[in-house]
């Protein structure tokens, strides 16, 4: 329905800035400004916005939108050039040109059909080795939302695979007459749905590519879901690539205010906990130097000793259990140790069976975005490693 | 269509709790910015300074009897041309700046082209203190009416965060406004007035100067410093009806594609 308020929205505007222009009140210097404006620059804008929408909206809409709105957007230059006046007139025929070039295009687009994306893709491939594809999530009836730290509802998130990314007219034009803008796209994850009680801890088991990390980035609300609906109760400390994201001008003691303000925390506070963050990171020399002459393993230390200075309530951890050299991986087994005791929940993803039945309780097993087994991590774990070693 | 979805009482909790983090961004701004200079953070007095010299020699002989104490004249359309250009061109590149941490850790992402415009803001008011300088020097009248020298900079900041919000947002889809940008600005300066009389634009060209917010900006900026007087009606309203429209554009475009962002950088 979306293109038929645009479109209506865009019509009315026109018939609005006509109207003032043939009204000879109005239709003086500097009061034509008005109508000049909306029929040279918003309403062509917004008709182009509505263009480029479907692109921005994960390419859902149909050709047809398109089609009406250039359509409506063609009719509006033709009742400009017929208003034309001298000085304007070389303006009103190029976007006219281009109207009309996108109104073609709306045409074979529509012509050539524009179908919605399947989402049945993945269920039709046999995965290997597995048994039915788990998909209902439902709460328990003895669990109350306070009790649930996370609840994954549905989700399913889309990328656009297009080879290169189109991010700049010119490209965008030329695709778009190719017609190959928007079909490249992937499911990272299909209807997954879960729950995580509160002080649980959660394994996420799978191979490359079977969207972990992208659960991970949905539920620290870095990225949002194309369908679904994620809630979390209670603060989230992400430990997502710990060596990323520093400001390599900076210095050690800059960089952990700024981390620290990154993750909500207060000046005061920060200056509070400083001397312990520098302590457990051994950086103590190094403190004032630059980032950027950090070697790997000391920014990694950095990043670990910010991200756990406070005892969070929710954890959410990315193969970030081998961090530095053997002396700092046991300091920083020893501080994920005391999180793993407390009452934090704790979402942990590993290629390693082993540690998920160490540390966690239950797990989820996922594959090519789909949820495999959810269940015991015992039992989730050893059938993984099952279905790894039979495919090898 | 485009409106709605803007959620308030969240977007007020959310800002409390991230204001340390604009605080800190606008604080690394102006660090880097002066990083490695000797004089530091005294180059925002000094550079508008210089540039007032530099051009008060070249165009006082050109335009001289045109305009009465050209310094502050040149000097009070600089700064706020400076202002937007900064915060703007900023904000532009913001999101990609900074794209290694928004694909890490949430936080709102409007903090990062909003905190452009808090960082030029500091430099605006730092060199606010030239131009005071300025006018004692060359024996300009203060008048009472300097106290509302408040209103055109709460405008340009409602102004700045706007462009540089609906700039932001755009530049993530479309590289190109990058590189048009910098031609956009030469423009904008052209068509403000800043180091020569409006007069000499001819009569047919005037409108460019009539709806040109940054010179409503500039005009006002000037009715306080220079001329001693109350705004102009119009030149008011139509810099607060630029800003305020300019900030919604901005806060729905830029609140509609946000999520889309980290598909993009």
């Amino acid at each position: 329905m979306n293109h038929y308020r645009d479109l209506a929205f865009v019509i009315i505007l026109d018939i609005l800035s006509i109207i003032w222009l043939i009204t000879p009140s109005l239709n003086s210097y500097p009061f034509n400004i008005v109508p000049y404006l909306l029929l040279i620059f918003i309403l062509p804008g917004y008709s182009l916005l509505a263009v480029l929408k479907p692109t921005l909206n994960q390419m859902r809409v149909k050709g047809r939108s398109i089609f009406s709105v250039n359509l409506s957007l063609l009719i509006t230059l033709l009742i400009i050039i017929a208003l034309n006046e001298p000085p304007l007139a070389s303006l009103f025929n190029a976007l006219a040109a281009l109207t009309f070039f996108l109104t073609i295009v709306g045409f074979m687009r529509r012509r050539t059909g524009f179908e919605e994306p399947d989402l049945q893709v993945y269920d039709e491939e046999p995965i290997s080795g597995t048994r039915e594809v788990y998909t209902g999530a439902d709460v328990p009836a003895g669990l109350n939302d306070k009790d649930i730290a996370i609840k994954v509802e549905n989700v399913s998130m889309q990328f656009n695979l297009s080879q290169e990314k189109v991010d700049n007219l010119k490209e965008y034009v030329i695709k778009l007459a190719k017609g190959e803008l928007f079909y490249q796209e992937f499911w990272a994850l299909k209807n997954i749905s879960f729950y995580v009680k509160r002080g649980e801890k959660m394994g996420i088991v799978g191979l490359n590519g079977a969207g972990k990390s992208t659960l991970l980035k949905l539920i620290s609300g870095v990225m949002k879901p194309t369908t679904g609906n994620i809630t979390v109760n209670g603060g989230i400390v992400p430990l997502l690539e710990l060596g990323g994201g520093f400001d390599g001008n900076y210095t050690g003691r800059e960089n952990i205010f700024l981390r620290g303000a990154l993750l909500g925390y207060s000046k005061e506070f920060m200056e509070s906990k400083y001397d312990e963050i520098v302590e457990f990171s051994e950086l103590e020399e190094f403190i004032d130097v630059p980032v950027k002459n950090y070697s790997s393993g000391m920014i990694t230390r950095l990043g670990f000793s910010i991200s756990t200075i406070v005892h969070p309530q929710i954890l959410i951890l990315d193969e970030v259990l081998s961090v530095g050299d053997a002396k700092f991986q046991e300091k920083s087994m020893q501080r994920m140790k005391s999180f793993l005791n407390q009452d934090v929940t704790v979402l942990l993803v590993s290629h390693s069976a082993a540690q998920i039945k160490n540390l966690c309780s239950r797990a989820i097993w996922l594959d090519k975005g789909r949820m495999v087994m959810m269940g015991d991590a015992e039992e989730v774990a050893d059938k993984y490693m099952e279905s790894v070693t039979r495919g090898a | 269509m485009i409106f709605g979805d803007i959620k308030v009482h969240r977007f007020i909790a959310n800002f409390l709790k991230y204001r340390y983090l604009l605080i800190e961004l606008v604080k690394r701004d102006i660090k880097v910015k002066y990083r490695r200079s000797v004089l530091g953070i005294f180059w925002s007095f000094l550079e508008p300074l210089l540039f007032m010299i530099v051009l008060t020699i070249i165009f006082s002989t050109l335009f001289k009897g045109n305009i009465e104490n050209y310094p502050v004249y040149l000097l009070s359309g600089r700064l706020v041309f400076t202002f937007y250009s900064q915060a703007t061109g900023g904000a532009l590149g913001s999101i990609k700046r900074n794209a290694s941490i928004i694909k890490k850790i949430y936080v709102p992402k409007y903090i990062y082209p909003v905190s452009l415009t808090f960082s030029s803001l500091v430099t605006f008011l730092l060199s606010l203190i030239i131009l005071v300088l300025v006018m004692l020097a060359t024996g300009a009248p203060f008048t009472p009416y300097i106290a509302l020298f408040l209103v055109p900079t709460v405008l340009l900041i409602i102004f700045n965060i706007g462009v540089g919000l609906i700039l932001a947002t755009v530049n993530v889809f479309f590289r190109d406004i990058e590189h048009l940008y910098g031609v956009f600005l030469t423009l904008i300066m052209y068509s403000s007035a800043i180091f020569f009389p409006p007069e000499i634009i001819p009569a047919d060209f005037q409108w460019i100067l009539t709806w040109n917010p940054v010179y409503a900006m500039v005009k006002l900026t000037r009715d306080v410093f220079l001329y001693g007087q109350l705004f102009d009606t119009f030149t008011l309203l139509f810099a607060t009806f630029a800003a305020i429209a300019s900030l919604i554009i901005g806060m729905i475009l830029f609140y509609r594609y946000q999520d889309k962002f980290i598909l993009y950088i």
